[in-house]
Formats: structure tokens, sequence, C-alpha cells
């Protein structure tokens, strides 16, 4: 191996715990239990020997439901984002916990105490990734119940965000008299003292997952990373620039604003080795149940009567509002053509549903010998698809260790990852960011 | 029978003179694992960590969190953070304590609190939310459904009444939640391609006077089924919510100095005005401590073990020892009170015993599912009516 990258970009890792949706397979007998502790701290845990940035919980606060029922094909249910976050903050020592909490459904006094808290507890190794999610289906399980029209849930993140960095502010010393904080916004009116002091670092890490304009501009304006889906070369990039150049018009530096796409991987001991475990997990991923109920979100309409291993369906897409699916945050533009898209690509390759679907809907990212995937997370980093990765296992809790064995020695060989934690390091110095009120480097 | 003993913690902020020496030290959890270590040793059964929004003289992390944190570094106590129901979302609450249920394998609980003050509401933007409820109410989905929420006693109007009855609704959601994954919900069965079975994960409908909430949890049930629910008595109200829906209640030290007799007197009387369902209120008494020689008279280790065997001998389920001092009090408590009470008979075993709940210590019975195959069909919102319908408000007297 060359030393040809050691003056290279560093590569910044976060880890995903497998979440609640097909790309985790629970069928595998290598596959364990999402919901007790012991599984997190040994992910956690894994990731701290593999010098990751940081370990990233999602969350959704209600639970899938396809066709009026709950989704019952993936792994369903997940523990509470904040409190697994403070466990692990006890048997980690330099792991960033990053955590998905949603700024519709909660408080800017309560979360801002939350986080402040996290953050002490793990001396300064927070991260909070604002979500805006807000359906009226997950609003039934809320006290202010309503929902955000969609184009209100960025000025209320923003007031949010705003509200909580005021109560981070505004106690700087445990030793001298709080701060009071008084704001009087559109969407909040609150005044107090905060609580907690400071946090180690200021304010915990801000991550934002948004991808429409909105979306990007807030993050542009207020996030340290953005968690995005464009993993690929060609969308990477474009979204690089995208967001990094709206950071530089709100008067950031670019490199403050971390871009990392959420990338999946299967390591073998050759490429060729690697694309039939790749196939082979392809195939775990998307029973023939589950092959029906994706085809369901292009579909729109209740395709439990077709055979998983026969054609497409032959009627079109329902193009209606209402959807069949509830919970997820993602959904299909146009539907109609991704109909045609599907329709077209099964002809030319002469493919089942089932096949249909394993052969769109979940290609893996990083798929290789570790070399070949060093290779190409060095390269894309070099290029600037990215800045780094989220890396989101197919098993819990051991789906990072083949990458924490066999990739990591070849990143730090070549330059792209720490060998060692530097001493009393915050989530912040991991990740080269500012301290807030810092003046930009 | 057991006697519980269990310690107050983090209650400095109440007592003049607290602040004194490095404030910073509360925000460092090694500090707090300290103390409930400590506690631990000496054969307590469980700490309530003292909470609440808004400012005090000292710092103050979130306990829901610092539970969790403390729950991966001990192995044995109970853990009881505050969280209140006025202010903090009922679905919050119930993953948040579901959480710390898994965390500490079954040693979770839950030291319910409202906020009562103008200070707190201010916080979070909004008068008293209980008081604003009619008008609020129409708007919401689901509000003209048929309520289910306990709130339906009569309130005088009054703050603390309202606050106490959200309250009790706020804790009847938790408990739906709790329940509404079925133990043996998750069946990974590859033939069919299912990982739950959804018939076993329940929606738990609660529409209430002051919120709804459509369920299932998030959150698979805890280990224990139902973490244990705690709440102090520190009104009428308060007492009413502890009868619909705790497991356990706290009389506050100045009822206890007073006159012990006729306190545990009211709530027995209460559980059975108001026919309790279930296992009878364990009743704890609150008592402070003052063993160092700080401000006021310190007691001595032997006064404190003689009051507690007389509020033992009353027929208390145990006490929780308020250390308004700590740091000063806590090492002094944990050395002398465990051998003392052993000496007077009351706590034959001291040991601990690792593995076991939090309500297998406390003398609590195995949590029923209501929604589980165990469950009376027509009684869906008592804990455990099955078991206890013939004696209310006396089940477990020996
Ligand atoms: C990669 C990625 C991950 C996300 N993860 C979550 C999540 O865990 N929980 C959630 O509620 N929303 C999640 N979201 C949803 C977004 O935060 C956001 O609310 C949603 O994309 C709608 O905003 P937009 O219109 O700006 O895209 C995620 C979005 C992306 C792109």
């Amino acid at each position: 191996m060359t030393r040809a990258h050691a003056a290279g970009r560093q590569i910044i890792l976060g880890a995903h715990f497998p979440g609640v949706n097909n790309t985790t397979v629970w069928s595998d007998p290598a596959s364990g239990s999402h919901i007790a502790f012991e599984s997190f701290r040994r992910f956690a845990q894994s990731a701290e020997r593999g010098f990751f940035d940081f370990l990233f919980l999602a969350e959704g606060l209600r639970l899938r439901e396809q066709r009026g029922v709950i989704h019952d094909l993936d792994v369903v249910g997940r523990p509470d984002t904040l409190p697994v976050l403070s466990g692990l903050a006890a048997v980690t020592a330099h792991l960033g916990l990053a955590g998905t909490i949603n700024a519709t459904y909660n408080e800017p006094y309560e979360v801002a105490r939350q986080f402040a808290t996290l953050d002490h507890l793990s001396a300064g190794r927070a991260a909070w990734n604002v979500v805006t999610t807000s359906d009226a289906f997950t609003g039934e399980n809320f006290r202010r119940a309503g929902y955000l029209p969609h184009d209100q849930r960025y000025s209320r993140a923003q007031e949010f965000l705003d509200v909580a960095r005021l109560f981070w502010d505004s106690w700087p010393d445990p030793r001298i008299e709080p701060g009071r904080v008084s704001y009087t916004g559109t969407q909040f009116d609150v005044a107090g003292y905060p609580g907690v002091p400071r946090p180690p670092q200021g304010h915990p890490v801000i991550f934002q997952a948004g991808d429409s304009a909105a979306g990007r501009d807030f993050a542009a304006r207020n996030a340290d990373a953005v968690f995005t889906r464009h993993g690929t070369p060609e969308a990477g990039r474009a979204f690089y620039a995208d967001v990094k150049s709206r950071a530089q018009a709100h008067g950031r530096d670019p490199e403050n604003l971390k871009v990392l796409p959420g990338v999946t991987f299967v390591i073998g001991d050759t490429d060729e080795d690697a694309r039939e475990r790749a196939a082979a997990i392809r195939a775990q991923q998307v029973s023939g149940q589950t092959a029906i109920l994706l085809l369901e979100h292009v579909w729109n309409r209740d395709l439990s009567g077709y055979d998983p291993d026969g054609p497409l369906p032959d009627i079109e897409p329902d193009l209606s509002e209402t959807t069949v699916f509830q919970g997820r945050a993602r959904q299909i533009d146009d539907r109609a053509a991704e109909a045609a898209r599907l329709r077209a690509l099964a002809r030319e390759k002469n493919l089942t549903l089932r096949q249909t679907v394993i052969e769109t809907q979940s290609r893996q990212t990083f798929v290789g010998s570790p070399e070949t995937v060093a290779e190409a997370l060095i390269d894309a980093v070099g290029t600037r698809v990215c800045d780094g990765f989220i890396l989101v296992p197919h098993i819990t809790p051991a789906g990072l260790e083949p990458f924490v064995e066999r990739v990591v020695p070849l990143l730090q060989e070549r330059g792209a990852l720490r060998t060692e934690y530097p001493a009393n390091a915050t989530l912040r110095d991991l990740l080269g960011l500012p301290y807030p009120g810092e003046a930009p480097a | 029978m057991t006697f519980t003993l269990a310690a107050g913690l983090g209650v400095a902020d109440d007592h003049p003179g607290a602040a004194a020496h490095d404030p910073g030290r509360l925000l460092d959890p090694g500090y707090w694992l300290g103390a409930v270590q400590l506690a631990e040793r000496a054969g307590f059964d469980l700490v309530t960590l003292h909470d609440r929004f808004g400012p005090g003289r000292l710092p103050r992390l979130d306990t829901s969190l610092l539970a969790s944190w403390l729950a991966a570094r001990t192995a044995v106590i109970g853990l009881l953070p505050t969280m209140t129901t006025t202010h903090t979302e009922p679905f919050h609450v119930g993953k948040n304590l579901a959480t710390l249920d898994h965390i500490s394998g079954g040693r979770a609980g839950w030291l319910v609190a409202v906020s009562r003050t103008e200070e707190e509401s201010r916080l979070v933007g909004r008068g008293h939310p209980a008081l604003a409820v009619p008008g609020a109410s129409t708007e919401r989905p689901g509000a003209g459904a048929e309520r289910s929420g306990a709130g339906d006693r009569e309130t005088s109007g009054d703050l603390d009444g309202e606050l106490q009855a959200e309250a009790a609704d706020a804790i009847e959601v938790a408990r739906r939640l709790w329940d509404s994954w079925e133990d043996d919900a998750e069946i990974r069965d590859t033939a069919t391609g299912r990982f739950i079975d959804r018939d076993k994960v329940h929606y738990i409908d609660f529409t209430g006077r002051y919120f709804s909430v459509k369920g299932p949890s998030i959150t698979p049930r805890p280990p224990q089924g139902q973490p244990v629910v705690v709440i102090p008595a520190d009104s009428p109200a308060a007492l009413r919510t502890a009868v619909d829906g705790a497991d356990a209640v706290l009389i506050p030290a100045p009822v206890v100095s007073d006159d012990p007799a006729a306190a545990l007197g009211e709530v027995r009387e209460a559980q059975r005005r108001h026919h309790r369902r279930g296992a009878a209120l364990k009743v704890f008494a609150d008592v402070p401590v003052r063993l160092a020689g700080q401000a006021g008279q310190p007691g001595t280790p032997e006064a404190l073990a003689e009051q507690v065997t007389d509020l033992a001998s009353l027929g208390y389920d145990g006490v929780r020892f308020l250390l308004s001092d700590q740091d000063a009090d806590l090492p002094l408590l944990a050395e002398s009170i465990p051998g003392l009470l052993r000496a007077r008979g009351l706590r034959p075993d001291a040991a601990l015993h690792p593995g076991g709940t939090l309500r297998t210590r406390l003398g609590l019975r195995p949590a029923v599912n209501r929604y589980g195959p165990e469950a009376d069909g027509d009684e869906l919102t008592g804990e455990d009516s099955r078991l206890h319908r013939s004696s209310p408000g006396t089940g477990e007297q020996s």
C-alpha cells in the first residue's frame, strides 16, 4: 500500500445502530436483541475499538403501519434515544453520542436540559440530530396532538434551536448565578432559568437530516453536520457542493459543516466474495412479503394478492394523496414514473416481482475486499463526495465488527483515520469543529 | 414482610447553605455514582433522585438521564428519577422509564411530580395547561370520543386538583404503554417473514380531559412489566392520585413527625373510600436526616433507628431518608443504620439479592399485563385487578 494518501483528508466515521427497516436483517442467526442494553454496549464498544467519531441513533415516535395495521415484517420497537445514550456514556470513554430528537413533539427547555445533561454525563460527547417529521399520525401520541403545516416545520425547528441555545448560553459557570432566558417568537414564548449550566461543548454538536431546500438551508445555517442519503459519487458531489455553498452564503466556513451520508457496506475476502455475500444479504433483506410491501410504496395499493415470484402488478399505481403506509420519513415523489422504470427493468432483465425489488431497493453502497472498500472511502472523501460516513450495518449488534477488524487498520495505515483518541477530546474536538462563540478558524 | 429503606438524593437545593462548596461537582456523574454506591452497599432498596424544572441555587442534571447513566454502573439498587406529569409528555415518560428498566435489568421506578409553579410553566411557554383545558380539548382529534381517563373524578377546579387529576391520567397512560407490548410479541418467524405478532402489540387509545395518546409504545414491555410508581402525598389530591395509580406513597416529613399513626390511617381510609383496585399502597415515611453537625441540632443514628423502628411497628412499609446534606450525612447513615436496624430485628436479612427486580425487593406482585391472556377481559384500566378484586384497599397487609 502506498503512502500517497498520507497527507489526505481524515475520514469522519459514525456508527448507526441498525434501524427499524428492512436494511436490518433479523432472520440471520447472528442477529441479537435490538432492545437489550447489552447490544448497545457491544455496538458502541466495537465502534470505539475502531476509533469511530460517534454512534448514531435514529428515532420514530410511532410504530409504522401499512394497510392500516402495524408493520410486522421489519425489526419493530426501540428503546428511548436519550436514556440509551446516557447509559452508553457510562460504558464508553471517547465515542460521540448522537441522538435524533424531534423538534415538533418536544419543548425546547426540556430538550436543551436533556442534551446539556447528556453532554455533562459524557464529558462533552453529545450530539443532537434535529428532525422535523410532523405528521398527524405521529401526533396522535402527544399532548399537542396536532402537527405543523410543512412550511412551518423549519420555522419551529429554527426557533426551537434558538431557544435551546439561549438556555445553553445562560449559565456559563456553576459558581456564578444563572442568567435568565426570555424569548418571544412566533412559535414559543418562554422565560426562566436553565437549571443545567453550560454543557462542556458549549452546545452539543448539531446534526440535521432533512433534504428539502428549507431543510438544507436550516442545516447550512445551524448544523455542524448533515446526515444525508446522497452517498453515490455523483449525487454526493452535487449535494456536497450545494450545502457547502449554502453554508458559505450564511457567512460560515463551509469546512465547519460536515457532510455525512448514511452508507451500507459488505466486506469479503475478495471483491468477488464480497459481491456474493452482498447478493445473499439483499435476498435476506427482501423476503417475498417485504418485496410486496416495498412495492406498495410505489403502487400505493394493497398488493397482497400478488405472487412475489410472479411478474410486477399489471394495474397502475394509485396517485392519490392518501398513502397505504404511515410513519416513514421517505416518500416516492412520482409513483407513475417509478412504476414505469421498474417495469422497463423487469422486462429488460427478465425479473420477477421480488427480484425487481432486490435489484432496485437495496444496493449496498460499498462492496468489496477490505482494500477495495478502504480505497473507495478514501477516494470519496478525497474527491469531496462527503467528509465521512455514517455506516449502517445490517446485523445487530455485531455488524460493525468486520469493518472495524479489516477496514479500519487500512484506513489508519493510509493516514485517513486516527490511531488513538486524543486525551480528553470532546466530540467537537474529534470532528475539528469550533466551539460556539469562538471566532472562525 | 419487607421493610423498605430508601434514600432521597439531590434534595439539597431546599437546604440553605448547601451551595457552599463546589457546585460543579453536581454535574459530574461520578459524584452521584459515589452516593448511590454507598447506599447500594449499605443495603438500601432504592434511591429517589430529586429534580424539578427551573432554577435552584444548585445545578441540576435531568435525573431521568442521570438514572440511566447510573443504571449502567450499578447492579442491585432501585433507581427512581423524578418526572413531571404537568409538562413532560406522557408518551415520553413511558418510553423513558421503560428504557431505564431495560438498562437496569428491572430496577426502574418513577417519582411522580406535578409542577405547581408559574415559573415552571413559563419555561415551557404556557399557563398551567391543566387549567387551560376546556377550550383546548375540543380542538383535539379524538376529543369527542368516550373518555377513558382517570380524571373523571370530581375536581373542585383548583390548581392542585387539576394537576393531580392530570397526573393520574399520565400514570394511567404510562401504565398502558408499558403493557402495550406483550412479553412474547417478538416472534422472529422466518416462515411467515414476521418479526412481531402484531396481535400482541396494542393501541392504548387513551382519551382524557388533558391529552389523548394512541399508542402503542415504541419501546417493548420493560423487564418489570410495570416499573414502580411512587407519589409524595403532599396534598389530599396527591393522595387521591396515589390511590388511583401508584404502587407506593410517601408521607411528607412534617406529617410523619406530627402524627404518623393518623397519616397511616388516612391512607388506608382513602383506599377504602376510593375503592383502590389491586394491592394496597405501600406507605413510606419521609424521615429527614441530620447526623452531621451542620445547621440545627444533629441527631444520633440510634435516635434515628428508634424512630424508624417505631414507624415500622405502626405499620409503615418503609422509610425514605431525606438527605439535605448528602455529602456529610450519607456516609454516616450508610455506616450506622443497617446494623442498628438489624439489631432491632427490622431488617433481618440486609444482604442484597442481585438479579431481583425492584418490584420483588419491595414485595410487589409480578405485574400482570392488562392486554395479555391473563388479564381480566372486561377490566383494562386497573392494575392487576383479577388478583385482588375481593379486598379493595386492604390487599397485602401481611
Ligand atoms: C438520512 C436521513 C435520516 C433521517 N432520520 C430520521 C429519523 O431518525 N427520525 C425522524 O423522525 N426523521 C428522520 N429523517 C427525516 C428528516 O429529518 C426530515 O424531517 C424529513 O426528511 C423531512 O424534511 P425535509 O422535507 O427537509 O426533507 C431523516 C432524513 C434523512 C435524509
